[in-house]
């Protein structure tokens, strides 16, 4: 199998065979390697390269992503099966435009700097939430304008919840 | 000697402060908000109380409410620990009105200290250096005014305020209104008060704070110092004891301000005076906390005195066991604040439950932590779940220790701040002890730029990255499997093991 991994702009193809409990053969830029991951608890990895061992601790996010803790470094990675990647570039639909601005974390509005049909500027403040006793004010992502806003001030919201719509200019 | 103390507070200070309890021989009796009832510091104490819903101020600022706890159980002292009641003047007055010793100064000192400007104008009648600025509360057109006329940039300070809430730089004129309706509403919500001062911004200021031990009986003195200047919007993230480019001759005179300072009050109790350093070595008093502090266990490290049991015992009325001559500095301390707290999300809170915590040890290692596994971090309280505190012969052996002690240190379920920590620990600025507050704002933000060691540990990353994808795609298919599905031509774990031997476009 051929993985597709990437690390901001470098995107590496790793190929990939099972050869034993936890052991694998992986092909990377012509060279392969057998790699030794062994898990223990939850996503805690011990790689043993030859004989090269680090200890990895891993947090699967969302579909592709992985964040990975490494020798003091973590890294967002998302990895792909080659496959899967073809097929959904086949299908990809344009994910530019509208920005559904959701809560980071479950918090208390305590305030809403803007309302329906204002314009706003990208890094202005939206909204801002008050969580662990600190008061957090969320940018806009975008130059655009305000279409929906999904909160009232004093409001308590739950993390995942959409606070605002911003819609890019046409 | 007290028998029974009742600690007001959570968290990791609550179980430091039950630990000195124990060794002293004294019952210690922890309190509990409803989502605390499987809290660490329950499970250390002797006897427990509930004391309200979530809500700090529903349970832990119930005055009333743990004066009663501590009266039907017997407790004959309250440790505020920090946070909560700890600085709220009509704590002590209550427990002293109801024949409770408060662990700390009298309600009037509180008050004094507690009122930032209340506190400058003491300190300097004291002869204290303050931070050049205002000596009164503002409204807001006369804070604009002062402005106006005293130029930018300036901090707006919350007169009641503490732990970074209610502050806010100003560098723009166009930011004058805005932050000081911010900080008017975080002081309300905060502190029940939104009086604001002002002071004059020091530019390039270390922050360095002097830890002092007073007893009943007129015997004071100071523990020497601790940096605070890696902060991050005003909270303080990473301290070290003693601090950098600190000369004998600075630290004798910051000692003996801060010794004058707890006189000028007639405090008891463990406090420390907090002080801005410039560039030129001038220091300025900031402002006094009357309790213990977060960062207290880095001087007991270079020092070998137990602050918390110090302050049980001055408030049991004992008189303080070391005098000055006494007192000297044995090697280093740094303490890295773990908080639950995403890197990745501008610092926001990552409440959740702790699904895997491993602690780090071995030599010089200190965990003051108020978690563990299968704990769970609610929005309700401060996000810190951990103090990691190292200590060796000099600051680089210090520095080692922490790397070392932070790559041991695992906890999943929530986002901690240890990535952060292990990018300051390789920092060079960091390093060279060549920082002051504006170190994270200046020198943290955006990626790091790439070194040595990231290359390979990033070509292991990517390796593992593929393991976990195939792994759990094999899962995944494997699960499919075990459904029954009546028509499925082929079974979807045979063709991802077909696919997993491909090996096209790979040699």
């Amino acid at each position: 199998m051929i993985y597709e991994v990437s690390h901001g702009k470098t995107t590496l193809r790793i190929g990939l065979r099972e050869v034993g409990e936890s052991v694998y053969e992986l092909t990377v830029d012509g060279k392969t390697s057998r790699v030794d991951a062994s898990k223990s608890g939850r996503m805690i990895y011990s790689v043993i390269e030859g004989g090269h061992q680090y200890e990895a601790i891993l947090e699967e996010r969302g579909n592709h992503g992985f964040d990975v803790l490494i020798a003091g470094r973590l890294f967002h990675l998302a990895a792909t099966d080659e496959r899967h990647k073809l097929l959904s570039q086949a299908t990809k639909v344009q994910a530019e435009g509208k920005q559904t601005i959701t809560a980071q974390m479950p918090g208390k509005i305590v305030k809403l700097a803007v309302a329906v049909g204002d314009t706003v500027a990208e890094g202005q403040g939206l909204v801002v939430i008050e969580a662990m006793k600190m008061e957090n004010e969320i940018p806009s992502p975008i130059d655009g304008h305000v279409v929906e806003i999904g909160v009232r001030e004093g409001e308590a919201v739950e993390m995942g919840a959409t606070l605002l719509v911003v819609e890019p200019k046409a | 000697m007290f028998k029974k103390i009742l600690i007001a507070n959570r968290g990791e200070i609550a179980v430091r402060i039950i630990r000195a309890c124990h060794e002293l021989g004294a019952k210690a009796v922890a309190i509990y908000s409803d989502v605390d009832r499987d809290a660490l510091h329950v499970r250390y104490a002797d006897e427990a109380y509930p004391c309200g819903p979530p809500p700090a101020a529903e349970s832990y600022l119930k005055a009333e409410g743990l004066i009663a706890i501590a009266k039907a159980c017997g407790a004959e002292a309250i440790h505020p620990g920090y946070g909560f009641l700890s600085e709220r003047g009509f704590f002590p007055d209550l427990c002293r009105d109801a024949g409770i010793v408060f662990i700390g100064p009298s309600g009037d000192v509180m008050r004094t200290m507690g009122d930032k400007v209340t506190a400058r104008q003491t300190m300097a009648r004291a002869g204290v250096p303050i931070v050049p600025g205002v000596t009164e509360r503002l409204s807001d057109e006369e804070a604009e005014r002062w402005i106006r006329g005293a130029g930018l940039p300036v901090m707006i300070k919350a007169s009641a305020g503490g732990g970074g809430k209610g502050l806010r730089l100003v560098r723009e004129a166009s930011e004058v209104r805005p932050a000081l309706q911010r900080a008017r509403s975080e002081a309300k919500a905060s502190f029940g008060d939104d009086g604001l001062y002002i002071e004059r911004f020091i530019t390039q200021p270390r922050h360095i704070e002097i830890q002092i031990l007073a007893d009943r009986h007129g015997h004071v003195v100071h523990l020497f110092e601790r940096e605070c200047s890696v902060q991050r919007r005003h909270q303080k993230v990473i301290e070290e004891a003693p601090a950098n480019r600190m000369t004998p001759a600075l630290r004798a005179r910051m000692g003996e301000a801060a010794v004058a300072a707890a006189r000028a009050v007639g405090y008891a109790g463990a406090g420390t005076c907090e002080f801005l350093v410039n560039p030129q070595g001038e220091f300025f008093f900031l402002e006094m906390n009357t309790r213990v502090q977060v960062e207290h266990a880095i001087t007991e490290a270079i020092t070998g005195v137990d602050i918390v049991k110090a302050m049980i015992r001055v408030a049991a009325g004992e008189k303080l066991s070391i005098r000055q001559e006494d007192l000297t500095i044995s090697g280093h301390a740094i303490e890295a604040r773990i908080y639950a707290e995403d890197p990745d999300a501008n610092f926001a809170p990552s409440p959740g439950e702790i699904l895997t915590y491993r602690v780090p040890g071995g030599p010089g290692v200190r965990v003051d932590s108020g978690v563990y596994q299968g704990a769970r971090v609610t929005v309700h309280y401060d996000p810190m779940v951990a103090k990691l505190v190292t200590s060796g012969q000099d600051r680089t052996e210090a520095i080692d220790r922490m790397k070392r002690a932070l790559s041991e240190f695992v906890v999943q379920g929530i986002k901690t701040s240890i990535p952060f920590h292990q990018r300051v620990m390789r920092h060079p600025k960091f390093l060279a002890g060549d920082y002051d507050t504006g170190f994270i704002e200046n020198h943290l933000k955006g990626q790091e730029a790439p070194d040595d060691g990231a290359g390979e540990a990033r070509r292991v990353a990517m390796m593992l990255a593929a393991i976990a994808a195939y792994r759990r795609d094999k899962e995944r298919a494997e699960r499919l499997d075990s459904q029954p599905v009546a028509a499925r031509a082929e079974s979807l774990w045979k063709s991802f093991g077909r696919r997993s031997q491909m090996r096209s476009g790979l040699r």
